[in-house]
């Protein structure tokens, strides 16, 4: 049992991360996307954060080693502004550090997914460019030249993989809309109904889920330019890895009777040459929960994965690290069994000894190399910092993304524990800023129960002067707030606000009892952790008891709505995209399967699902509300804070109802995100420091 | 079509015998027949197949809608629209068609590709005049085709465009509501990173704050009433504030126009709509506002008598907590404001709508929903009797899929078009019973 570390208050000399968690398991928690371009100008005295400066920020990502261990590929991704639309591009650097990274794509279209082939003659990626508007894998000769198309897939690819000898790529394609496959004389000229049958029926971004469209694989000979089918039925395929031979292709599918009613995943394998569409398939796996990210060990008879054993407690479930015998027979060990903490992105070492993973643990992101052999787990990253994505170059040489309070994302290079920066592009930004203090704090919750929370002070801030103090609550609720580069907080903190931002329990990154204690329970012990994040800002000194204000998005807009029912003591809150009244999001938003396993059918245990509704108490809330939601939010519709709004609004209650035209959980429209940031500034600005009309500019 | 012209004839006459005949009455009455005549004359596919077969699916869209009947002032015409739905192309267009009111054959005369709606005849009958938007991108205005000839031109040049109208007794005006301008909603969707500018945020500060086919209400656009001068083209706000207004009336010598408006501290609180008379020439835009009407529900299609001296409208009697189920009444108050409502209709039990006086003054005739089927009756107003002028087999037409009434033949408009609140009483709401 890995066991948490009791922690004094120490400052930060580093940021938080990006949840990479599943989002289908999670609400997602849309932090505004971080870029940056811009001109570097002349070095002037360094300024407070600005709203603007969200669109600054580039982020880093997909970190691949050459094979010769020369090169590191990575993408750099600008946000799109009001003003100028952003876009992803692949750039390498040395591993050595030395020399200027290079862009290897050009700007104008987005690249990902970058991937060398094996002989390390190409590097290629996928993109969508020019007549065929499909996205498709394109190459770049090492020697020299541009991108070039690889593959002509009529409805493009979802993804793909290089075999070994590089001969190969696996395709993994979703069969096209049957609209798409009329001709153009036979598209009917209307959207026609939504014709649906299925269990699981919709989901935010993707709307009805209709008809019978699977996504499956195929086998792309690069001499012929032939393309095989090796997966097929009434199911998808996905994570597909290549065996080092290169004869079987291990994936994951749920190929369960009714696969909208569980998360039973599991990981199978087929033969890559197969010409019957994968009639004969080799089921690795049979865990009645997920089982995800398949990996082959060197030798080819095992293959590593993460699983999740316990189903019925959806995604409070730890997931762990799995390996399996390949051939089928049953030979399963976990290797993480103690470690109680979520992995993820496994990777054997080059001997098999080791298999590499993301480990999430208390505010962290760490990379964790656990031995086969007896399940002994080092850190090879690790610290008040946040790591993303990893690649093992030759001789095990580790390249990942890593974060910190006060740094968005860079490339590194991990050797002996040692973190040597390769890439720096955020750095002239950085330098034009000015950030404040960032504590790290634990602080005992009122049942005792130790909570951890990033604090971040005003630049400038000065002992013994009480700020006024946000309250941000983090979604999921499975999720955490982490050592990573938190703008939102930054942004606050620039204009003068202590904000607090905490772990209550349901976080992931604390073991399996810490977030299950949410369990049924929503808006219970969460909330005296993160009140209990707040009594400890004011027995700092730092935060003004009178000058308090609130707000989330998504779970964290839940979390605000049951907050200002059971007090009064904050002056201002902002709820986004929050769940209000739980009855009324059956069938309307896509949680189905996982309200029926944490509360039951609404006709048969109705209690539950009211229990955990603030609506229900929607009389006792006094603190001046701003409610915010996307138009077409279907993870957590618009209804329940249209319902939030209609009662405070119908008592006379200060509040006001903002709703983004056409967005969904997540605001993709730039101008929007800038809104939505001037909106929380402007409404905490008013009630929290109580600056009524006109709005003063102070501390900015 | 020679059968179906002669079938209809006959349907007329039989139609014509059921009730008063033309002229003959103590009053002239131009209505009911022709607009009966055109109903069924409309339908001539029902009638011109050889050999008759079951109903399809399609066929919905071969049967053609008639509606806003309108009597020429003269007595002699009956313009009315005609909608059509073009299953293939997946539109439907409303043309206007005109019919002698004695029978015969009716012909369009409107040809355009859009479509049309809310005709009127001008008081001098000298044009008949319709709301559409012709040309690339442009406003709807109201046009007008002279009585003697010629294609319709436009009439209007209002730059956010013309709302539901009506003429002022001299033909030399215009009142219209128009909604403010939406200044946030771009001109495309809402493209992401498009090129077209992306559309504002719904800022919603309101109680009542949202609408089917409107979506979101925000707080600043309402719709007000204007004046046009036809002459200098002068478009002048004669309401303002932070209410909407609708179904204005103009009083019979022009001076004054009678309104509609819910002007309570919050109007999505409460049903409260009144009848509102403001001086037509005001320049302040309706500083000064006489409120006639204090019925805590909604008052509703005022009208005015033909010396000025009353206004008939519709009103409740029903304690708010039934409002939603209570009989629509019929009612007279004088139009200075001076005296209590007169409840006309009291003993009649069934709700009643778009009220009209007879030119001399003594009756007013209104619509009747009764028991499935929709009438027209009327009151004197001295004796307070009610007499039905149509019913049994002259019964107003029924819409089979929506049950609505077709052609806003006289009944009442669907209860959730509250008068005043949403400015959706459409072109063309009273119908023309009388010449004027």
């Amino acid at each position: 049992m890995y066991t948490f570390r009791p922690r004094r208050l120490r400052e930060a000399t580093s940021s938080v991360q990006a949840l990479l968690l599943p989002s289908v398991l999670l609400f997602l928690i849309l932090a505004p996307p971080l870029t940056g371009q811009g001109q570097d100008g002349p070095t002037t005295s360094p300024r407070p954060l600005e709203v603007n400066d969200m669109f600054q920020i580039k982020r880093v990502g997909s970190p691949v080693v050459s094979p010769d261990g020369e090169w590191v590929a990575y993408t750099v991704s600008t946000p799109s502004s009001p003003s100028k639309r952003g876009g992803t591009q692949i750039w390498m650097v040395s591993t050595s550090g030395e020399g200027d990274p290079i862009p290897m794509t050009a700007e104008g279209y987005s690249a990902s997914n970058p991937k060398w082939s094996p002989d390390g003659k190409y590097l290629s990626f996928m993109a969508t460019r020019g007549d065929s508007a499909k996205a498709q894998v394109w190459a770049l000769d090492r020697r020299m030249g541009e991108g070039q198309e690889l593959t002509k897939q009529k409805w493009g690819i979802n993804g793909f993989e290089w075999s070994p000898d590089g001969s190969k790529i696996l395709l993994t394609i979703r069969d096209p809309d049957p609209i798409d496959t009329l001709p153009a004389h036979k598209k009917p000229k209307s959207t026609p109904p939504w014709e649906i049958d299925r269990l699981q029926f919709k989901r935010d971004r993707v709307g009805y889920i209709t008809g019978n469209r699977h996504t499956h694989l195929y086998v792309f000979d690069v001499a012929t330019k032939n393309t095989t089918q090796i997966t097929s039925g009434d199911y998808d395929a996905g994570s597909p890895a290549w065996s080092p031979d290169g004869t079987r292709v291990a994936f994951v599918a749920n190929r369960t009777e009714n696969a909208d009613g569980n998360a039973n995943s599991d990981i199978w394998v087929v033969s890559a040459d197969n010409t019957d569409k994968g009639a004969s398939l080799i089921q690795v796996t049979n865990n009645q929960g997920s089982d995800s990210s398949p990996a082959w060990s060197p030798d080819g008879e095992w293959i590593a994965h993460v699983t999740s054993r316990e189903p019925e407690i959806i995604w409070y479930d730890v997931s762990e690290l799995a390996v399996a015998k390949a051939d089928g027979s049953g030979d399963l060990r976990i290797l993480t069994e103690e470690l109680d903490r979520n992995v993820s992105s496994p990777k054997y070492s080059e001997d098999g000894r080791h298999i590499f993973v993301r480990l999430e643990d208390s505010a962290e992101n760490h990379l964790g190399r656990v031995r086969v052999r007896d399940g002994r787990i080092d850190r090879p990253i690790s610290g008040k910092l946040s790591m993303g994505g990893f690649d093992l170059g030759p001789n095990n040489q580790v390249y990942a993304s890593v974060a910190r309070t006060d740094l968005p994302g860079e490339i590194f290079a991990a050797d002996d524990g040692e973190l040597a920066q390769l890439t720096k592009v955020n750095e002239a930004f950085l330098k034009r800023v000015r950030l404040g203090r960032v504590f790290d704090a634990t602080f005992p919750s009122a049942d005792g129960t130790e909570v951890e929370g990033i604090l971040y002070l005003p630049p400038g801030h000065q002992e013994g002067m009480k700020y006024p103090t946000i309250l941000r609550i983090h979604g999921g609720p499975v999720s955490q707030y982490s050592h990573s580069f938190n703008f939102e907080a930054h942004l606050f903190a620039a204009n003068g606000y202590v904000v607090v931002t905490t772990n209550p329990r349901g976080s992931s990154g604390y073991g399996q009892e810490f977030s299950r204690a949410l369990w049924a329970d929503w808006g219970g012990p969460d909330f005296q952790d993160v009140m209990a994040g707040v009594d400890y800002a004011i027995e700092q000194g730092w935060a003004d008891p009178d000058k308090l204000g609130v707000g989330g998005w998504s779970y964290g807009g839940i979390l605000t709505d049951h907050v200002i029912t059971k007090t009064d003591r904050f002056k201002a809150a902002i709820t986004g995209a929050s769940e209000f009244l739980y009855v009324s999001n059956y069938g309307h938003d896509h949680y189905q399967l996982q309200w029926e396993k944490e509360l039951g059918l609404p006709w048969e245990n109705r209690e539950a699902w009211e229990r955990i509704s603030p609506f229900n108490d929607v009389d006792k809330i006094n603190t001046p509300t701003l409610v915010m939601g996307g138009e077409k939010d279907w993870n957590v519709p618009i209804n329940n804070g249209e319902q939030l709004y209609q009662a405070l609004k119908r008592m006379g209650k200060e509040t006001q109802l903002v709703v983004y035209p056409g967005q969904g959980h997540g605001l993709a429209v730039p101008a929007y995100q800038v809104d939505r940031l001037e909106r929380y500034l402007a409404w905490y600005d008013k009630y929290v420091k109580d600056l009524r009309e006109p709005v003063a500019e102070e501390g900015r | 079509m020679r059968t179906s012209a002669k079938v209809s004839r006959r349907l007329a006459t039989l139609t014509r015998s059921a009730i008063p005949s033309p002229r003959a009455g103590r009053f002239i009455f131009g209505g009911g027949p022709a607009v009966l005549t055109a109903l069924l004359l409309l339908t001539p596919t029902l009638f011109a197949q050889d050999v008759p077969r079951p109903l399809t699916i399609e066929d919905q869209f071969a049967i053609k809608r008639v509606g806003s009947p309108q009597i020429s002032p003269d007595g002699e015409w009956v313009a009315f629209t005609v909608s059509t739905t073009d299953l293939k192309k997946e539109r439907t267009r409303t043309q206007i068609w005109m019919v002698d009111a004695d029978g015969g054959d009716p012909f369009p005369v409107t040809m355009s590709s859009e479509s049309i709606s809310g005709p009127k005849w001008s008081p001098d009958g000298k044009c008949l005049s319709f709301l559409t938007s012709r040309g690339e991108n442009a406003k709807t205005q109201v046009w007008v085709l002279d009585r003697r000839g010629g294609e319709a031109q436009q009439l209007t040049e209002i730059e956010n465009g013309a709302g539901s109208y009506e003429w002022s007794p001299d033909a030399s005006k215009l009142v219209m509501a128009i909604r403010d301008r939406d200044t946030t909603s771009a001109a495309g969707d809402t493209a992401r990173g498009g090129r077209s500018r992306t559309r504002d945020p719904w800022v919603i500060d309101r109680l009542q704050f949202k609408r089917d086919g409107r979506g979101y209400l925000t707080d600043t656009l309402r719709t007000h009433l204007y004046v046009y001068d036809i002459a200098s083209k002068k478009l002048t706000q004669i309401t303002s504030g932070r209410w909407d207004e609708g179904s204005p009336a103009w009083s019979p010598d022009g001076t004054r126009i009678a309104f509609v408006s819910n002007r309570t501290e919050d109007p999505d609180a409460n049903s409260n709509s009144d009848i509102w008379v403001v001086a037509a020439d005001n320049t302040d835009k309706g500083a000064t506002l006489l409120r006639i009407t204090a019925y805590e529900g909604g008052d509703g299609s005022p009208t005015w008598s033909p010396d000025g001296e009353q206004i008939a409208y519709t009103t409740g009697t029903h304690t708010m907590e039934f409002n939603n189920h209570a009989v629509r009444h019929l009612a007279v108050t004088p139009s200075d404001g001076s005296g209590e409502r007169r409840i006309l209709t009291e003993a009649l039990d069934r709700s009643v709508g778009s009220p009209e006086f007879t030119p001399d003054g003594e009756n007013i005739v209104f619509s009747i929903q009764e028991s499935g089927e929709g009438h027209v009756g009327q009151v004197n107003l001295a004796s307070v009797e009610i007499t039905r002028i149509l019913d049994g087999t002259g019964r107003s037409q029924r819409d089979p899929t929506t049950g609505a009434l077709t052609g806003r033949s006289p009944l009442l408009s669907p209860p959730t078009t509250r008068p005043g609140s949403s400015s959706s009483s459409g072109p063309a709401a009273s119908p023309s019973v009388f010449p004027r």
